[in-house]
């Protein structure tokens, strides 16, 4: 069964950043580079170096990208990124172009990613271009930063959540070498001192994680890297209980490792040639226990594939871009327990509630492979800039069975291909020296998960669900360090993998293609570059995301729905010293009101009756973190260049009580709120020479 | 509100605060049907069983309790035990009125609750953990919240071979109704008179089951496409209307083989009579109650 879907782009004029704006873009002391490059509209990217000054970053730089426009916030802080109203798992996010199933450890407390080998983060939250795809939401890039060029080098990292170290050396000439590793220490932290139960809302797993880098310089501007990623979380828990019926565990693991190649090769005439090669593995476990009814989800994938382009001018104003673009995973799925555990998006669920006493079991193997050509151009003409795209998107969707398995009637499996045209516009217009016109329009596409295509819980032939994204924005620019920046959106997502409402779905297709969304709105960002040590951003994004599950349905609330999200950085560095703000505000999420309750006499449980779904919502979210940081030099212990920086935060600095869930007696009678994190201090050390 | 607040390390703090419904100890504020037991507790669909209801909470008649049938199933996403439309009157068939009531489930039980659906091309229901399906009766009695009891059915297996479905059906046994042997009630290890309780007094209750109660049963395990066998788990409800349980259940794990199973209860400040209710569950559907007085003296 292959299908195809064309998507058909709308060119929207606009033109060319002004000079000094692109030539600030290049500088390392950019905070956030909203206004784009000439072919991105307003990707946003953070120095490292800055961003690991900021509060709530707890010294790690890819934690700010919670912070950036585009952003809703989940409850929890649950690290969970939700950009331009795309469920968490719709946003994707690489490593030097490398995918890599999750951006941090449990509860977002820390990146996968030593922040010494970051060196800058860039989120995209809508139209990203040709050279990626699979993605419905938006793409965070993390860049590894270019190692020491001479000696070695070593720093160290101590606070009340983990402790890292990283160490660098130049072994031969034109060899650069690094590696890291972190763990982490909270879960053991929270254990000394009888706090396990905050775990009961937060996830906070033991966690580690390690890096190595090597950097080998071949020929004149050629050079090859070699990369090495690895990190794991684990977390168990149990609430006991006197009757066993009632005592639930929780037993939840996810790791992954990545090893890659980066060849880079700049030719003559200015043209690049770029080979990412990359393989790894991705596996995750969860084990839920409640009572007598256990759910298991146990997913083991190989992940391999590459990246590859060639730039060259074409033109005396234009340069070509082609590429290929190829992601393949081969995962083995074991998972038992009722069908609405874990939950999906848009199902009616009260925290807490126990799943349904449905016991389903199903194995089965799926290969999922991504082939992507590409080719876009940058093409100045005066003061417009366009970036027009062409990326095709081919799946191959392989199923070990098309049906349940019954007896030992041998499967049937079942292959089938599909494609996505996906074509891509983006264009800026300087209209005058400080004000810019952008915007753009893009097809992307994103193949069903692998956990999906069970013939038991799922539905073997789901093929690709499908987004159109238009933005349209301006740039204003006022003197050289302060920018303003709007930008409105309008995503349509098609084909979107739903339950079938039915209580009678057919045979193998518990899911259907049938969901469709659209999430629309505007974002502000207003920044302010490195000035006398001040820096920052304010952030502001109203958006609505809607859902329909069934044609001919009426649309409602997307489950992540946030009309609004404020957020305020900022950092002043003074001396030795540097102090951070972080002031949040985000729109309660969506829930379902119960509006009565039922009698289960087997269970002996109160269970719900739920009102019009999403029709309340949790209250709204406030939040004020504070930072201080001060810098010591080491010269005269440790040697020259050695420095020694300690940090103190102030999460929730007001104690804010910030209500995350709802929570019901146990007949259903009364409704309270599960509170999130009051004030929490978080102490750090971090050395290096 | 309960906020617990932990110092984790020197300066890092972190806390969690739920809110605070009070305890779950078993008191009865409300009307109830607090359980519904079946003779039998599994039979093929169109069987006729008694119902019996133990209503507590209330001094309505067990003669306003009207049985209805609800004949819709479940979506895949629904947690909840039975479908939404179980609260429409279209989806509910009569079943009778008072207690006990005979009535006979409805006959297509196995196609619309069971694995029978596959073979109309329909994704089966799934079984719960003990292997069982289920047919929805709903209880409505005076001012209580609706009820739902699921009656067991027998309807075979929905993705076994014919050679192991044959296997299964001479080898299970439908279930039967557990026992409960009388309560003991001690203090300090001491006999307790239900008849002379002290105000404030703290009670051990130990109560049981017969031997054979917690039955073992052929089951199908769909993981490993075999036939095996697993032990019914036990659980004991406790209720109150006054004083209050340690807990409000207690009950054995279906690994355990022990056949009693404890719970302490701190009798009300005041005297006077109450009642206490215990209610025996297997994991199959299999339910027994009992009822004992009380009387709270002041010391």
């Amino acid at each position: 069964m292959g299908r195809t879907i064309v998507g058909l782009s709308v060119g929207i004029a606009v033109a060319v950043a002004p000079a000094s704006l692109r030539a600030q873009e290049t500088a390392t002391e950019v905070s956030v580079q909203g206004a784009r490059p000439a072919s991105r509209d307003f990707d946003q990217t953070v120095q490292a170096s800055e961003a690991r000054r900021m509060p709530g970053t707890h010294d790690d730089p890819v934690q700010v990208v919670q912070d950036l426009a585009g952003i809703a916030r989940p409850s929890f802080d649950s690290g969970q990124l939700v950009v331009w109203g795309s469920l968490p798992q719709d946003t994707q996010t690489f490593v030097d172009g490398v995918p890599i199933p999750q951006l941090f450890h449990g509860s977002a407390i820390r990146a996968v990613v030593n922040g010494d080998l970051v060196s800058r983060v860039t989120l995209s939250p809508g139209d990203y271009g040709a050279s990626y795809g699979r993605s419905l939401g938006g793409i965070v890039r993390v860049e590894t930063a270019d190692l020491p060029e001479r000696g070695i080098h070593a720093g160290a990292s101590v606070d009340t959540l983990d402790g890292a170290a990283i160490v660098s050396a130049v072994p031969f000439e034109g060899v650069r070498v690094a590696a890291a590793a972190r763990y982490g220490w909270l879960d053991d932290e929270l254990r000394a001192v009888h706090a396990a139960d905050v775990g009961d809302y937060f996830s906070i797993p033991r966690y580690g994680d390690y890096q190595a880098k090597a950097q080998i310089a071949l020929r004149q501007g050629e050079s090859l890297d070699v990369v090495v990623l690895g990190s794991e979380d684990a977390l168990t828990r149990t609430i006991p209980d006197l009757d066993p019926s009632h005592v639930r565990s929780q037993s939840t693991s996810a790791s992954f490792e990545r090893l890659y190649l980066k060849y880079r090769r700049e030719l003559e005439g200015g043209a690049v040639a770029e080979v990412v090669p990359w393989i790894g593995r991705d596996a995750s476990h969860l084990e839920d226990h409640f009572g007598d009814n256990p759910a298991v989800l146990d997913q083991q994938a190989f992940r391999w594939g590459g990246r590859a382009l060639l730039k060259t001018r074409a033109l005396r104003a234009m340069s070509v871009t082609v590429g290929l673009d190829v992601d393949g995973s081969s995962a083995a799925i074991n998972r038992q327990g009722s069908p609405d555990i874990p939950p999906r998006e848009g199902d009616i669920v009260v925290f807490g509630e126990p799943p349904g006493s449905g016991f389903a079991t199903d194995s089965w193997s799926a290969a999922i492979v991504g082939v992507a050509p590409y080719v876009s151009a940058d093409w100045t003409l005066g003061p417009l800039a366009l970036t027009p795209g062409l990326r095709l998107d081919t799946y191959l969707l392989e199923t070990s069975r098309q049906t349940p398995r019954v007896g030992q009637t041998p499967s049937i499996a079942l292959a089938h291909l599909d494609g996505v045209i996906e074509p891509s516009l983006s264009a800026d217009v300087r209209v005058t020296p400080a004000w810019s016109l952008v915007g753009g329009a893009a097809v992307t596409s994103e193949p069903p998960a692998a956990s999906d295509l069970s013939a038991v819980f799922g539905t073997p032939w789901l093929g690709p669900s499908s987004a159109t994204v238009f933005s349209l924005g301006q740039a204003l620019r006022a003197g050289r360090r302060l920018q303003v920046e709007m930008l409105g959106f309008y995503k349509w997502l098609d084909r979107l993998a739903v339950r079938d409402p039915s209580a009678t779905p057919k045979l193998a297709q518990s899911l259907l293609e049938d969901g469709v969304g659209r999430a629309y709105g505007i974002q502000w960002l207003v920044r302010l570059a490195p000035w006398h040590g001040l820096s920052g951003w304010v952030a502001y994004t109203i958006s609505r995301s809607e859902r329909r599950d069934a044609p001919g349905g009426g649309f409602r609330l997307f489950d992540y729905d946030e009309p609004h999200v404020v957020t305020l950085v900022a950092s002043q560095t003074w001396g030795p010293y540097a102090f951070g703000v972080r002031l949040r505000y985000a729109t309660g999420l969506p829930r379902t009101p119960v509006v009565g309750a039922f009698y289960a006499a087997n269970e002996d449980v109160y269970q719900p009756i739920f009102g019009p779904q999403n029709s309340i919502r949790l209250p709204d979210f406030w939040q004020l973190d504070l930072r201080i940081d001060r810098a010591f030099s080491l010269g005269g212990t440790l040697g020259r260049g050695a420095r020694l920086r300690v940090y103190a935060e102030a999460l929730n600095a007001t104690d804010q009580r910030n209500g995350e869930e709802y929570a019901y007696s146990f007949d259903y009678s009364r409704r309270g709120l599960v509170y999130g994190i009051p004030l929490v201090g978080v102490v750090g050390l971090r050395a290096d020479r | 509100m309960k906020c617990v607040w932990r110092a984790a390390a020197l300066v890092a703090a972190a806390a969690a605060c739920k809110p605070d419904f009070g305890p779950n100890d078993g008191l009865v504020t409300s009307p109830l049907v607090l359980a519904v037991k079946a003779e039998p507790p599994e039979a093929v669909p169109g069987t006729a069983a008694a119902y019996t209801a133990l209503v507590v909470g209330s001094s309505a008649p067990s003669s306003a309790i009207v049985w209805r049938f609800c004949t819709a199933p479940k979506s895949l996403g629904d947690d909840n035990v039975v479908s939404p439309a179980c609260f429409d009157a279209d989806s509910l068939v009569a079943a009778g009125a008072g207690s006990p009531v005979t009535a006979a489930t409805p006959k297509n039980g196995c196609s619309v609750f069971g694995p029978a659906m596959a073979l109309a091309g329909t994704r089966p229901q799934d079984p719960d953990g003990t292997g069982g399906y289920y047919q929805p009766l709903r209880v409505d009695w005076a001012e209580a919240d609706p009820t739902f009891y699921l009656a067991r059915i027998e309807c075979g297996l929905a993705d076994a071979s014919s050679a192991i479905a044959t296997q299964f059906a001479d080898a299970y046994v439908a279930n039967a109704n557990p026992h409960l042997t009388p309560l003991v009630a001690t203090s300090s290890g001491n006999p307790v008179s239900l008849s002379a309780v002290p105000a404030n007094g703290r009670v051990d209750f130990s109560i049981g089951w017969g031997a054979s109660d917690a039955e073992t049963y052929a089951y199908y395990d769909p993981s490993s496409q075999t036939l095996t066998t697993k032990r019914e788990s036990m659980e004991v409800t406790w209720r109150a209307s006054g004083g209050a349980f340690d807990s409000e259940s207690t009950g054995r794990s279906e690994t355990d083989p022990v056949t009693t199973t404890a719970n302490g209860w701190t009798a009300p400040g005041t005297a006077g009579p109450l009642q206490i209710w215990v209610v025996l569950r297997d994991s199959r559907g299999g339910v027994d109650f009992a009822t004992y007085g009380v009387d709270v003296e002041t010391p």
